[in-house]
C-alpha cells in the first residue's frame, strides 16, 4: 500500500477549501476625487519642490520643500544657500510638526468672563484688537523674537504709528555678551563672521557650534572640511565633554567659571610669541599665574598657545551659553583679544560676515520691559514667537502680565500664549509669507507650501488690518503682507522664489582694536551654598526649548547621554560614588533661585565638581490629547504626567551679566540630595564601552598622513586602534581582524573579502553607503531626517525604556580611554549594514527578509509574521519591531506628514533601514525612462542628504570610480563586525585620531 | 496506528469542505456581485464608450500623467469642462441631465466623488508610467474600458499553473506576478513593496 506523504495530503485540504471559497474579500468601497481645478504644476504623484526657508531658529537656513498633491512632507536644505549648503539640523528636519500640530489653535481665542480662552470669531477678535489698541494709544509694547526680514519693518512702522516705540526682540540665545565684547574691543555692534572651513586650528569655549551656537549646520560643514584630509586641529574647553566637544580632538576642563583665565593665559602667551600689542597688558595672566586657579597645566596652556600662535588659520570661538557667567562680557572680550592676538581677526573671524544680531534685545530687557508694564508705561502688550514666561522664570513675566492686556500671535499654546487675553494664531511657517536677511547679503524668500489647516491669519495682515482700522497706517504699505513681501523683492521675485532668495554673501573684513579700550577681567561669579557647579546647557533637540513639545523631538536621544523623553541630572560617576547615588536615583537639587528633583545620570565626560542640566524641558503639558503612552512615567503607566521634565532655567536666579545685560547661565551653585526616589531610565543606549569589539576605530594621524603621502608605503592599513580595553596597535601589515580581540571561535572561520560580485547578482548595481567617522560629529540631524522620511513613529518613554525605540538609525556613542588618561568619544551612525551574507535572512521562516539582487537587504513588512527571530539574530541590532499599533497614535492632522511613498507600518511587523528603497526606485525609474543606469550621487538617502559634515555617502559598489567605491578603496575603511563575515555593505571609515601624537 | 490511503484522502476532503462551507458561509458576499459586473453607479453616468469609442478620444488627453507619474490622475473636473462648457447635449438619451450635474459640481465648487474601481491593494506601490512606457496596453489590466458605459472591473478567467490552477483576483499580487514572470518584469518584492 503506497503511502500518502504530507505534501500530497496538504494539497488536498488546500484543494478542497480553495475550490469553494476561490475569491478575496470584497473591498470597502473607496472614493477617488480629482482636483476641481488641477494646478498646472501638480502632476498627482510626482512631488514638486519649492524653494522656502527655515524659521526653527533665527539662523534662518534655505529649504527645499517636498511637497505631495498639496502638503508638505519632507524638507530639505537649499544647496545655493550659503548657510544651509544643502543640510538641515534635526530641528529642521522636523519643522513640518508645528504645522502639522494636532494641538494647535483652531482660530482665534479671547479670555471669557469665566476665566478661560475660548473660541471667538476673527470679525470680534479684531475688533477687540483695535479697540485695545485704542486705549493704549503709546503705550504698546512689542516682544518677539528675531527678525530680520519684512515682517521686522512691518513692526516697526505699526509701533511708530501708533506712537510707541517699545519693542524687544527677545531671544533667549541672545549673544548678548559677544555684542557687548565686540563693541568694546572693536567698536563694532554686529558679531562677526567666524571662518570654520577657512580655520587649521579651532578652540572653542564652550561654545556648542555643533548644537545650537550661532548656525550648526554651516559651522559643521565647514569644520569637516577643513579636516577632509586628515588637517586641522581642534580643542574644546569647558567643564563637560559634550556633543560638540566629541566632534573635537581634545578636552580641557578648568575649574569651572576661571575658563576666563585660560583665554587670557593663551591671549598673553600669543601675544607675546606673536609680538602682538593687544592694548592692554595681560601679564599678569601669565599660564604659571593662572594653573592652579584653573586646575591647567602650565604646560598645557603652553602647547595650546604654541598650537595657536604656529596655526596659519587659527579660529578662537568666544564662549557658548552655558559658559556665559556674570563676566561674560570680559570673557568674550579675552577671547576676541586672542584671536587678534591670535592673527585670526580678518582671515577666520571677519567683521560684516555675521549674523545680523545687533538688533537683538538682551535678557536684561525682558526685566526692564516688565518692570514697565508693572508700572502702568505698558497697557497692551504683544507677544509673537517669543515664550518669556517659560524662558526667564526669574523676571516673573506671568506675574507683569496680569497687569496689562496681551495678546498673543502664538500658533499654538505655550506658557506665555496660556496667560494671555487674546490669542490670534499666526500661521506657522509652511503656511507663510516671509522672508529674511540672516547674513548680509544673504536674503532668504519664505513662501507657503500647504493652504492654512485651521482658521489662522498671517500676524503681519493682522497688524495692517488693525493699523488701517484705526486710521494710523502712516508708513504702513497699502497692501496685503504678501503683496508687501513680493513688493520688497520687486521684480525679482519669481526669480527669488525659484531660487529660494539670493545669496551673495559679503567676504567680511579684519577689524582694528578700538583705541583706548582699558578691558578689566575677572571671574565668573558663582552664588550658592551649594557643593558643585551648576552646568545648565543648551539643548541638541528643543534649542530654548521651542521644540520640546514634539514627540519626535523628545525621543530624539540626547547626543550624550543618550536619555530621552525627560530632564537628568548627569555628573561624574566618582561624584555619584561620593553621595552613595545609583543610576536612576532621584536627587534634589537645590540653588539660590530654586529646586527641582531629577534622576541622575553619571558619565565620566563631565567634571566631578559639575551637574549638568539640560535646557528645554519642563513645560507645561500642551497636549492633554495625545495619546496616553506619551505621558506613562515610568513608575506608574496608568498615571498620566503633567509635564516631561524639569525647566532648567528656574535654578538660575536671574543674574546677570552687568555689561551685556545677559542671563548669568553659569552661576549657581547646586546641591545635591537624594530624595530616596528610584526612576528607570528610558535610554537608547546602555554602555559607552566598546568592548573591544572595534565598533568605532580610529587611526593615528601619523600613521594616516604616512599612507596619504607615500601611499604603498607600509601595508597600508593603519593601525588599528578603536577597541578600549586590550587594543592592539597593529603591528602595520595586519587586517582589522588581526588587530580586533575575537571571542569565540570566530577566529578560525575564513573570512572572505568583500566583493560586490558576490553579493548583487544585478550587472549594474550594488547599493552601500560609507560612513566617515572623522566627519561625523553625532549631531542627530540624520536620525531625525530618516525618521519623515520613512514614516518612523515615537512611542513614549515607557516603550524606549523597554527598548523598543523604532528609529532605524541610531548614534551610538563610544568612549575610549587614550594611554595619556584623555578620553576619545567616537560618534558611529548604525542602521541596517545590508550584509552580503545578513544573519538575519536565513532564520525569516516567510521570506519576509531577504537579500535582493542589487545587494539590499530586503524587508517586506507586510509579509512578517512578527517571529522576531531576524532582530534576535541581527549582530548589529538594527531592526525595529512593531509591538503596538502606532500608525493608529496617529492623530490628524499628524497623518499629512506621512510619505505616501514608504508604507506605513503596523501592530506586529518587523520593519528597519531601506537604504531608502523608495529613492533608489525612484532613481531607477527615470534612469530607465531615459534608457541609462542610475549615475553616482544621482539617489542618495535621507541620512546623507542631510548630513551638515557630509560624512555619509550612497552610492553603488559595481560603479567602479564612485565615491562609494572609492571610500571602500580607502586606506581607512573597515567594517563594523568583520570576524562574523557577514560581509557588510554599509563601509566606515575610521575617524583620524589627530590627539594621539599627543602622548609622546 | 496506520490509515489506509483512502482513509487519509476522505479525512483530508472533509476538512477541506469543512473550511469551505465556512468560507462559502463568508464568501457569498465576496462573490462578484451583479451589480459589480456592471459596475456600480456613479454620481455622473460617465460612459467610456461614448467618449473612447465614439468620439474616438485617446485614454491620455483625459488621464494625462498616465505615462509620467505613478499616478494615472482621474481628470480634474475643469478637464471635463473643457468640453463640457459648450458640449451641454450628448448625442445619448439622458446625456443632458447628466451634464447638468457636472456643471452643477463644478458650479458648486466640488469635485465629483467618483466610485474607485481598480484598487490596488494595500502596502504596494504601483506605478502607471513603469507600465505604459514599457509598452503595456490600458486594457491589459483594465479590461476593454472603451467599451463600457459604466466602469467595471473584468475578472481574470486564464487558470494559471502559478495560482493553483484558480483564476488569479485581479490586481492582487498573484495576479501581477503572473505576468511579470511570463513576461520576464521585475519579480523582486522590494520593487513594489517599501
Amino acid at each position: 500500500m503506497s503511502e500518502l506523504d504530507r505534501r500530497d495530503f496538504l494539497k488536498i485540504v488546500g484543494l478542497s477549501a480553495g475550490a469553494a471559497a476561490a475569491t478575496a474579500c470584497k473591498e470597502p468601497v473607496e472614493k477617488v476625487i480629482p482636483y476641481l481645478n488641477q494646478p498646472e504644476e501638480i502632476v498627482p504623484g510626482i512631488p514638486p519642490y519649492y524653494a522656502s526657508a527655515c524659521r526653527e531658529c533665527p539662523m534662518t537656513c534655505g529649504t527645499h520643500v517636498k511637497t505631495r498633491e498639496g502638503r508638505p512632507i519632507k524638507v530639505d536644505g537649499n544647496p545655493d544657500d550659503p548657510i544651509s549648503g544643502g543640510a538641515l539640523c534635526a530641528r529642521g528636519q522636523f519643522s513640518l510638526l508645528r504645522t502639522y500640530e494636532a494641538s494647535r489653535f483652531a482660530g482665534p481665542m479671547k479670555r471669557a468672563a469665566s476665566g478661560e480662552l475660548e473660541a471667538t470669531s476673527w470679525e470680534d477678535a479684531m475688533q477687540t484688537l483695535v479697540a485695545k489698541l485704542g486705549e493704549n494709544a503709546g503705550k504698546v509694547a512689542f516682544l518677539g523674537g528675531l527678525d530680520t526680514g519684512t515682517f521686522d519693518e512691518i513692526v516697526d512702522a505699526f509701533l511708530a504709528a501708533g506712537g510707541s516705540s517699545k519693542r524687544v526682540r527677545f531671544e533667549p540665545f541672545a549673544y548678548e555678551a559677544l555684542r557687548a565684547a565686540s563693541r568694546s574691543v572693536f567698536g563694532s555692534d554686529e558679531l562677526p563672521g567666524f571662518d570654520f572651513g577657512a580655520s587649521d586650528l579651532l578652540v572653542s569655549f564652550g561654545a556648542d557650534w555643533e548644537e545650537t551656537w550661532l548656525s550648526p549646520v554651516s559651522q559643521q560643514r565647514g569644520y569637516a572640511d577643513s579636516r577632509r584630509t586628515g588637517q586641522g586641529y581642534s580643542v574644546y574647553i569647558g567643564p563637560r565633554l559634550s556633543a560638540t566637544a566629541s566632534a573635537m580632538d581634545e578636552w580641557v576642563a578648568p575649574v569651572p567659571g576661571t575658563e576666563i583665565l585660560v583665554a587670557l593665559a593663551l591671549a598673553s602667551e600669543v601675544a607675546r610669541s606673536r609680538g602682538v600689542d593687544l592694548g592692554n597688558s595681560l601679564s599678569a595672566f601669565s599660564a604659571t599665574n593662572v594653573a592652579s586657579k584653573t586646575g591647567v597645566d602650565a604646560s598645557a596652556i603652553g602647547k595650546l598657545a604654541g598650537r595657536i600662535a604656529s596655526a596659519k588659520a587659527p579660529l578662537i570661538l568666544p564662549p557658548g551659553n552655558e559658559l556665559q557667567g556674570t563676566n561674560a562680557t570680559q570673557f568674550a572680550a579675552a577671547v576676541l583679544l586672542l584671536n587678534y592676538a591670535a592673527g585670526a581677526v580678518g582671515k577666520t573671524v571677519r567683521y560684516g560676515s555675521g549674523y545680523r544680531l545687533a538688533k537683538l534685545g538682551s535678557f536684561s530687557d525682558v526685566k526692564t520691559l516688565a518692570g514697565q508694564m508693572r508700572g502702568g508705561d505698558v497697557g497692551l502688550l504683544m507677544v509673537h514667537g517669543a515664550n518669556p514666561v517659560y524662558a526667564a522664570p526669574q523676571v516673573e513675566f506671568g506675574d507683569a502680565m496680569s497687569s496689562v492686556y496681551t495678546v498673543s500671535f502664538s500658533s499654538a499654546n505655550d506658557e506665555t500664549t496660556a496667560l494671555a487675553d487674546l490669542v490670534l494664531p499666526d500661521h506657522t511657517p509652511f503656511e507663510a509669507w516671509g522672508d529674511a536677511e540672516p547674513v548680509a547679503g544673504v536674503k532668504l524668500v519664505q513662501q507657503p507650501t500647504i493652504r492654512p489647516l485651521f482658521d489662522t491669519r498671517a500676524t503681519g495682515d493682522v497688524l495692517l488690518d488693525a493699523a488701517r482700522e484705526l486710521g494710523k497706517a502712516e508708513g504702513l504699505p497699502s497692501g496685503s503682507f504678501e503683496a508687501a513681501v513680493r513688493g520688497k523683492w520687486g521684480a525679482g521675485i519669481d526669480a527669488a522664489l525659484q531660487k529660494g532668495g539670493s545669496f551673495e554673501p559679503v567676504a567680511g573684513s579684519g577689524a582694528a582694536l578700538a583705541a583706548g579700550a582699558k578691558l578689566d577681567f575677572e571671574t565668573a561669579k558663582l552664588s550658592g551654598d551649594g557643593e558643585y557647579t551648576l552646568l545648565v546647557y543648551p539643548s541638541l533637540g528643543f534649542y530654548d526649548g521651542r521644540s520640546a513639545r514634539f514627540a519626535a523631538l523628545q525621543e530624539l536621544p540626547n547626543p550624550v547621554t543618550k536619555l530621552v523623553w525627560g530632564s537628568f541630572a548627569e555628573m561624574h560617576p566618582e561624584t555619584g560614588e561620593k553621595l552613595g547615588l545609583e543610576l536612576g536615583d532621584v536627587v534634589k537639587l537645590t540653588t539660590a533661585a530654586g529646586s527641582v528633583e531629577v534622576p541622575v545620570f553619571f558619565h565620566e565626560t563631565i567634571r566631578k565638581d559639575v551637574v549638568a542640566l539640560e535646557a528645554g524641558q519642563g513645560h507645561m503639558p500642551v497636549d492633554p490629547a495625545a495619546p496616553d503612552i506619551y505621558f506613562a512615567p515610568s513608575v506608574d503607566p496608568l498615571q498620566r504626567r503633567t509635564q516631561i521634565g524639569v525647566n532648567a532655567f528656574e535654578l538660575l536666579s536671574g543674574a546677570v551679566d552687568a555689561k551685556s545685560g545677559g542671563l548669568a547661565w553659569l552661576s549657581a551653585k547646586v546641591s545635591v540630595e537624594a530624595t530616596g526616589e528610584h526612576r528607570l531610565m528610558p535610554r537608547t543606549q546602555a554602555s559607552f564601552d566598546q568592548e573591544g569589539r572595534g565598533l568605532a576605530q580610529s587611526v593615528p594621524v601619523a600613521a594616516f598622513l604616512a599612507t596619504e603621502h607615500h601611499d604603498g608605503h607600509g601595508h597600508g592599513h593603519g593601525a588599528a586602534h578603536g577597541g578600549g580595553h586590550g587594543a592592539d596597535h597593529g603591528d602595520g601589515h595586519g587586517s582589522v581582524r588581526d588587530s580586533m580581540p575575537v571571542y569565540g571561535d570566530a577566529l578560525h572561520l575564513e573570512v572572505k573579502e568583500f566583493d560586490p560580485a558576490d553579493d548583487a547578482r544585478d550587472e549594474n548595481y550594488r547599493w552601500g553607503m560609507s560612513i566617515d567617522l572623522d566627519a561625523c560629529g553625532g549631531c542627530n540631524a540624520c536620525i531625525a531626517a530618516c525618521a519623515q522620511e520613512n514614516n518612523s513613529r515615537a512611542i513614549g518613554e515607557t516603550l524606549v525604556r523597554q527598548g523598543r525605540e523604532m528609529h532605524w538609525l541610531r548614534m551610538e556613542r563610544y568612549v575610549d580611554h587614550r594611554e595619556n588618561g584623555q578620553l576619545q568619544v567616537h560618534n558611529v551612525p548604525m542602521m541596517c549594514q545590508h550584509c552580503g551574507a545578513a544573519p538575519c535572512e536565513p532564520v525569516c521562516p516567510v521570506y519576509a527578509t531577504y537579500h535582493n539582487k542589487e545587494g539590499l537587504n530586503v524587508m517586506v513588512p507586510n509579509r512578517c509574521i512578527g517571529t522576531r527571530y531576524c532582530g534576535n539574530n541581527c549582530p548589529y541590532k538594527v531592526r525595529r519591531f512593531n509591538y503596538f499599533p502606532y500608525d493608529f497614535w496617529i492623530r490628524e492632522p499628524e497623518n499629512l506628514a506621512l510619505n505616501p511613498d514608504v508604507m506605513v507600518r503596523s501592530k506586529g511587523v518587523m520593519e528597519k533601514c531601506t537604504l531608502c528603497v523608495q529613492r533608489i526606485n525612484a532613481g531607477k525609474d527615470q534612469a530607465v525612462l531615459e534608457k541609462r543606469t542610475v549615475r553616482d550621487g544621482e539617489v542618495t538617502t535621507a541620512c546623507a542628504q542631510t548630513c551638515p559634515s557630509q560624512a555619509i555617502t550612497f552610492g553603488n559598489y559595481k560603479e567602479r570610480d564612485s565615491r562609494l567605491s572609492e571610500h571602500r578603496a580607502d586606506k581607512r575603511s573597515y567594517v563594523v563586525f568583520h570576524h562574523l563575515n557577514t560581509r557588510p555593505g554599509v563601509t566606515y571609515l575610521k575617524s583620524v585620531d589627530r590627539a594621539e601624537s599627543e602622548k609622546a | 496506528m496506520r490509515l489506509s490511503k483512502r482513509a487519509l484522502v476522505a479525512t483530508g476532503v472533509s476538512i477541506g469542505l469543512l473550511g469551505a462551507a465556512v468560507a462559502v458561509a463568508a464568501g457569498a458576499l465576496y462573490e462578484y456581485t451583479d451589480e459589480e459586473l456592471s459596475g456600480p453607479e456613479q454620481p455622473i453616468q460617465f460612459s467610456h464608450k461614448v467618449h473612447a469609442t465614439k468620439l474616438a478620444i485617446e485614454c491620455q488627453y483625459c488621464h494625462t500623467s498616465v505615462a509620467k507619474s505613478q499616478s494615472a490622475s482621474i481628470p480634474a473636473v475643469s478637464v471635463c469642462m473643457g468640453c463640457h462648457n459648450y458640449v451641454k447635449e450628448g448625442s445619448s438619451p439622458g446625456s443632458a441631465e447628466e451634464i447638468a450635474k457636472l456643471h452643477e459640481f463644478y458650479n458648486s465648487g466640488k469635485s465629483i466623488p467618483w466610485v474607485k474601481i481598480h484598487n490596488v491593494p494595500e502596502h504596494v506601490q504601483f506605478k502607471h508610467f513603469r507600465h505604459v512606457n514599457a509598452g503595456r496596453e490600458c486594457q491589459e489590466c483594465h479590461g476593454p474600458v472603451e467599451e463600457m458605459n459604466r466602469v467595471w472591473m473584468v475578472p481574470d478567467t486564464v487558470l494559471r499553473p502559478s495560482s493553483a490552477f484558480l483564476p488569479a483576483r485581479k490586481l492582487e499580487m498573484g495576479w501581477c506576478m503572473d505576468c511579470h514572470l511570463e513576461r520576464g518584469g521585475e519579480d523582486d518584492c522590494a520593487a513594489c513593496h517599501y
